[in-house]
């Protein structure tokens, strides 16, 4: 298994003690901020919207302009992304469906 | 099956989001996948709302358009596409107004329908990749 996965499962234990407790926020966003390097390397797709959801966590400011012209960049990707995946799975289901009928 | 990266990323994902909608100290985000009765939401909502749905899409992208239909082919496989892809472009298009309102008022009252048709959207997603074993 690869070692990254290895070392997240581990911290999932220590992580559900924190579940509802007082200052939770704070110690999810710490562990978010360990899990970074790990989802640059491993899941870089993933690294807009957790760093967003750390930023929400601590109760950033609203989003400025330049968030939003940067927010408009990375989600352009993943429609792009998707349309792709979409396209193709259709059309797949198509086949599918000639296939059994 | 998944391969090792393909795991990493979805492990992180579910941990990431089921870290942040199980803490009773962050519940706000489950509002993000609910639609609210208010007339109007916080920028912080929406925002939140906007960062559950783009983490939707890539999952949708990633984890379940990618499997064959199960009409076809023994599991790890999945339900039709267009479910899916219909709740995303539905979703989308709420996302990017949402933006717009955003960019107009960055700190004023958002009015919540287009909250509400995002956050339909990111549960109707969230409901059809669970029933097949994909959680977020």
């Amino acid at each position: 298994m690869n070692a990254a996965i290895v070392a997240i499962i581990a911290i999932l234990p220590t992580l559900s003690k924190y579940a509802g407790a007082v200052g939770a926020a704070a110690e999810i966003v710490r562990w978010l901020e360990q899990l970074v390097p790990m989802i640059i390397t491993g899941a870089k797709d993933l690294y807009q919207p957790v760093k967003s959801i750390i930023a929400d966590l601590r109760g950033s400011p609203e989003l400025s302009k330049d968030d939003l012209d940067k927010l408009d960049v990375y989600e352009a990707a993943i429609d792009a992304r998707f349309d792709t995946a979409a396209d193709s799975a259709q059309a797949e289901d198509d086949a599918a469906d000639q296939t059994s009928s | 099956m998944w391969d090792a990266n393909q795991l990493l990323r979805l492990t992180i994902l579910g941990v990431v989001l089921s870290l942040a909608t199980g803490c009773a100290a962050v519940d706000r985000i489950e509002t993000a996948y609910t639609a609210v009765t208010t007339a109007t939401v916080s920028p912080t909502q929406v925002k939140l709302a906007i960062d559950a749905f783009d983490a939707a899409e890539v999952t949708a992208t990633d984890f379940y358009l990618p499997l064959h239909p199960c009409k076809v082919h023994a599991a790890p496989c999945r339900g039709a596409a267009k479910p899916v892809i219909d709740a995303i472009r539905a979703g989308r298009s709420a996302r990017n107004n949402l933006k717009a309102v955003l960019r107009r008022s960055a700190d004023g009252p958002i009015s919540a329908v287009d909250y509400n048709a995002l956050a339909v959207a990111t549960g109707t997603i969230k409901a059809a990749l669970s029933a097949y074993g994909i959680n977020f």
